[in-house]
């Protein structure tokens, strides 16, 4: 039998995990700075401009659903405002969408932004052109990534010409397949074609019935399984794939042994093994799993209700 | 003996006997019965096989629609007077124990002498059934919580054998599948076998697991490794399936 503890409710569980990998992303962001001869070409795109991209994935959530206080709305403005100056007003995205044609990370990164409002017309201008390509739309990315280039294309109010079913069913999800072969790298691919089916958890009706069902049956196991061995960014990306269900459990439980494994910065491991020691790799190492948490929170507090 | 070494014998014990049963329920010309009157246990350990087992040294038996063999019986006779009903015993345990008093019971004239309630429940839907607030504390349980408590009494999924747990298998085919899908990522392969006995029982009788239980088997079959009690839950599973299938048991 579970022991039911007085515990918090648990939206106060999500609000205080939330906003906390919020705060420390914003006062960390420093990191996160283009070296001053940066150019299109992004030699290591890893380093700085994919972070840049999720930094404005979770603070362009936080914008769009409004589920925290207004002190952490501001903040998430000041953190998508710095990425955006990083990215010299999308002016970067533009001359790297120019520079290789039938990359779609432009598109991917620009997606956030405009979601928040921000607007690079010459941009818009390319990806319009662009997504009318079967080229780019067809680009050999893993399936759920053509889901991402198909959903940002939508949000950027393009006219959106992807086969959803037929793109649903190239993947790994899409084919609901045994679910204890589930894998690390698996629970990924099947995370992100969720969120992207979804729009980050504004659709959940964007599931096909069978995959909603498959993952109502089977999300709690695979949640149990990777909380037990302290993998905390999948944990966290698992509790906004339930966010993005049409009948989210937002299980207690869960949300408190992840807001347990946050420290009081609000730094939260990406899982219980990598150390939080090292101020040089610190914030390289975990701010994925800050992002994580700060989007989980997002949805799962606009899906909770008051 | 240190505890280590006397648990170690048990389990040694409990993986011999659990070798024979699955010999006799594997060959289906080999005779009964699965504790023969050459090897009859006589020490504690075995004893206590027997009594762990319980009654999966009905399987056989049950799968033919023949009584139980004589030795079979006498040796659950003496397990079960070795060890009569205790205070500390788990409440698996007493239901594991129950159900081999009640089949046993079956069928004789006036029963074998145990010191069991031989109308217990857990068997052939007895007078016996789980008091309210056994029903209400079991309505309670998480999906892992309930896995975790029906891989302990794995040995009462058996055909024929009816009773509170059988129901609540059929009704819960769900959170076992969970389970069962839990155990196997862990590469826990005893407790996923012993879990996907209980869904092909569920099968069985009606219900629908959300699991492809002949893959699941043919994956535990390959990845279980060679523990004899885990290759005879799988092959007790396949055989309640196979009697799914209307093929003959």
């Amino acid at each position: 039998m579970t022991v039911h503890e007085p515990a918090e409710p648990v939206r106060a569980t999500m609000l205080r995990t939330g906003t906390r990998a919020l705060g420390w992303l914003n006062r960390n962001r420093g990191q996160l700075t283009f070296a001053g001869d940066t150019t299109a070409e992004l030699a290591e795109p890893d380093s700085v401009y994919k972070p840049l991209g999720e930094l404005a994935l979770a603070a362009s959530l936080v914008l769009r659903d409004d589920p925290f206080h207004e002190a952490d709305r501001r903040a998430a403005r000041d953190l998508l405002d710095f990425a955006w100056d990083q990215l010299r007003g999308g002016d970067l995205l533009y001359e790297r969408q120019l520079r290789f044609p039938a990359m779609t990370d432009p598109l991917e990164t620009y997606v956030h932004f405009h979601r928040a409002g921000h607007r690079h017309e010459p941009l818009q201008a390319l990806l319009a052109h662009l997504t009318g390509l079967a080229s780019y739309r067809e680009y050999e990315h893993v399936p759920n990534r053509r889901m991402a280039v198909a959903n940002a294309t939508r949000v950027i109010g393009i006219d959106d010409r992807a086969d959803w079913p037929a793109r649903t069913a190239a993947t790994w999800l899409g084919a609901t397949p045994e679910p204890w072969t589930m894998d690390w790298m698996t629970a990924y691919h099947v995370t992100h074609t969720v969120f992207h089916l979804t729009d980050w958890g504004a659709e959940p009706r964007g599931l096909p019935p069978h995959v909603r069902d498959y993952l109502a049956t089977w999300l709690p196991v695979w949640t149990d399984v990777w909380l037990e061995i302290e993998e905390w960014d999948l944990v966290a990306e698992l509790l906004l794939v339930d966010a993005c269900l049409p009948e989210p459990a937002h299980d207690p439980a869960a949300w408190r042994r992840l807001a347990a494994a946050q420290h009081e910065d609000g730094l939260l491991p990406r899982d219980g093994r990598t150390g939080t020691e090292d101020p040089a790799v610190r914030f390289y190492n975990h701010y994925h799993t800050a992002v994580a948490a700060v989007t989980a929170a997002t949805a799962a507090l606009s899906r909770s209700g008051a | 003996m240190s505890n280590a070494a006397l648990r170690a014998d048990y389990a040694q014990a409990v993986e011999q006997l659990a070798g024979r049963v699955l010999g006799v329920l594997r060959d289906t010309q080999a005779p009964l019965p699965a504790v023969s009157d050459a090897d009859r246990p006589a020490d504690t350990a075995a004893l206590a096989a027997v009594r762990v087992l319980g009654p999966d040294l009905f399987a056989p038996a049950l799968f033919r629609r023949e009584p139980l063999p004589q030795p079979d019986r006498e040796a659950l006779g003496s397990a079960l007077q070795a060890f009569p009903p205790h205070p500390d015993d788990s409440a698996e345990a007493r239901w594991r124990d129950r159900t081999t008093a009640a089949l046993l019971a079956h069928g004789t004239n006036g029963g074998t002498a145990v010191p069991y309630p031989a109308d217990g429940p857990g068997a052939f839907g007895g007078a016996g059934g789980a008091d309210a607030g056994e029903e209400a504390e079991d309505a309670a349980l998480s999906w892992q919580e309930r896995s975790r408590r029906m891989a302990r009494l794995a040995p009462l999924a058996l055909p024929e054998v009816d009773g509170p747990f059988q129901q609540r298998a059929c009704r819960h085919v769900r959170a076992l599948s969970r389970g069962a899908a839990r155990s196997l990522m862990r590469r826990d392969y005893p407790t996923a076998a012993r879990l996907v006995r209980w869904l092909a029982l569920a099968r069985s009788r009606g219900a629908a697991p959300a699991l492809d239980l002949p893959t699941v088997l043919d994956h535990l079959r390959l990845w279980g490794g060679g523990g004899a009690r885990t290759a005879l839950d799988l092959t007790i599973a396949g055989r309640l399936l196979a009697g799914t299938e209307g093929a003959p048991r």
